[in-house]
């Protein structure tokens, strides 16, 4: 004899519903995590400090264990322009900041490029990893004076 | 009946492992700032020059320098407001006029003239030691080297003797 529709639906549908809830915890973990929201290169004297780093380091914490079968990943960085200095209407190309990274590999040393993905990290299985970017800005005299912004994303994917 | 409850129970399903996992793409945001502030600097391949006067002369000739032409480097960084930039500014002037230590003799500074060459300089000019000149002037950031070449109008009516005078080269916006 059938059961009732409301007997066999409902219980199948809490089963589902933690099914899927606790699916995350014993499957694959995942984590990316910058240290600072913000970087800012002070001004300076272009022959005295052609290249100016960065006021701090970036810290990088990246996580991708489980979930079955190792699969390549990378992380990228796209800058959403160039540096924009909304009072003057000038900017100053991106591709002026670089950074130096490690541990290498899974990091690689880079150059920002506006619109366009550059690899800052790429591996083929798990990985949990804490690491060091550095950034420095290519000073110049023929930068307008002024203060310059553009963000910049960093995306963890499965390649 | 049941069609309505197994979709909910799907949705409900999908929404648990949904809620509590992150999924691959995951985005962090970095935003930069960079600072570039308003900079000049000027630099001289030389700091003096001389003159000597020809034996005798009879009429008024420009005497040039001695040394080579000396190269003039203006380095700036200057800021702009909408379309409108500010204007850089390579000024000179003198301190006062030539003069003889040893006897008092002074000659005008007017007595000085200069040429000069490369993009924004001004072509040639008279010292004056009540304004400043202008000897060259640009509108954007950058680096803009010339040469500038000092001459010294003779006059029959100087006394012989040796002169001097400091001039004052200055950079700076307006």
């Amino acid at each position: 004899m059938l059961k009732p529709a409301k007997a066999t639906i409902f219980p199948a549908a809490m089963f589902l519903f933690l099914a899927g809830a606790a699916a995350p915890l014993f499957g694959q973990n995942i984590e990316l995590s910058l240290s600072r929201s913000a970087l800012s290169f002070p001004a300076a004297d272009p022959d005295a400090t052609p290249l100016v780093p960065a006021n701090d380091t970036l810290t990088v914490r990246l996580k991708l264990t489980g979930g079955g079968p190792p699969k390549p990943w990378q992380l990228t960085l796209r800058a959403d322009g160039n540096l924009i200095n909304i009072l003057s209407l000038t900017s100053i190309d991106i591709s002026n900041i670089t950074w130096t990274a490690s541990p290498a590999p899974p990091f690689r040393n880079g150059r920002l490029a506006a619109n366009v993905d550059q690899l800052a990290a790429e591996g083929d299985g798990n990985v949990n990893i804490t690491a060091v970017m550095n950034f420095v800005f290519q000073n110049s005299w023929s930068y307008w004076a002024g203060s310059y912004r553009q963000s910049v994303t960093f995306t963890l994917s499965r390649v | 009946m049941k069609k309505p409850i197994a979709v909910f129970a799907l949705i409900l399903a999908l929404a648990g492992g949904g809620l509590l996992a992150q999924s691959l793409p995951l985005t962090e945001i970095l935003n930069l700032a960079a600072e570039v502030s308003s900079r000049y600097k000027l630099e001289m391949s030389a700091a003096s020059v001389t003159f000597t006067r020809t034996a005798n002369p009879q009429t008024r000739p420009d005497i040039p320098q001695n040394e080579n032409p000396i190269s003039v480097t203006v380095k700036a960084t200057t800021s702009r407001f909408l379309i409108f930039p500010q204007t850089i500014n390579l000024r000179i002037q003198a301190s006062g006029t030539l003069i003889d230590p040893a006897t008092g003799t002074t000659i005008p500074a007017s007595a000085i003239t200069w040429k000069a060459s490369g993009t924004g300089f001004a072509a040639s000019g008279t010292l004056s030691s009540g304004t400043a000149t202008l000897l060259g002037t640009w509108n954007a950031s950058g680096v803009y080297v010339g040469t500038v070449t000092f001459f010294f109008r003779d006059d029959p009516n100087y006394p012989p003797g040796t002169y001097r005078l400091t001039v004052t080269l200055s950079v700076g916006a307006s």
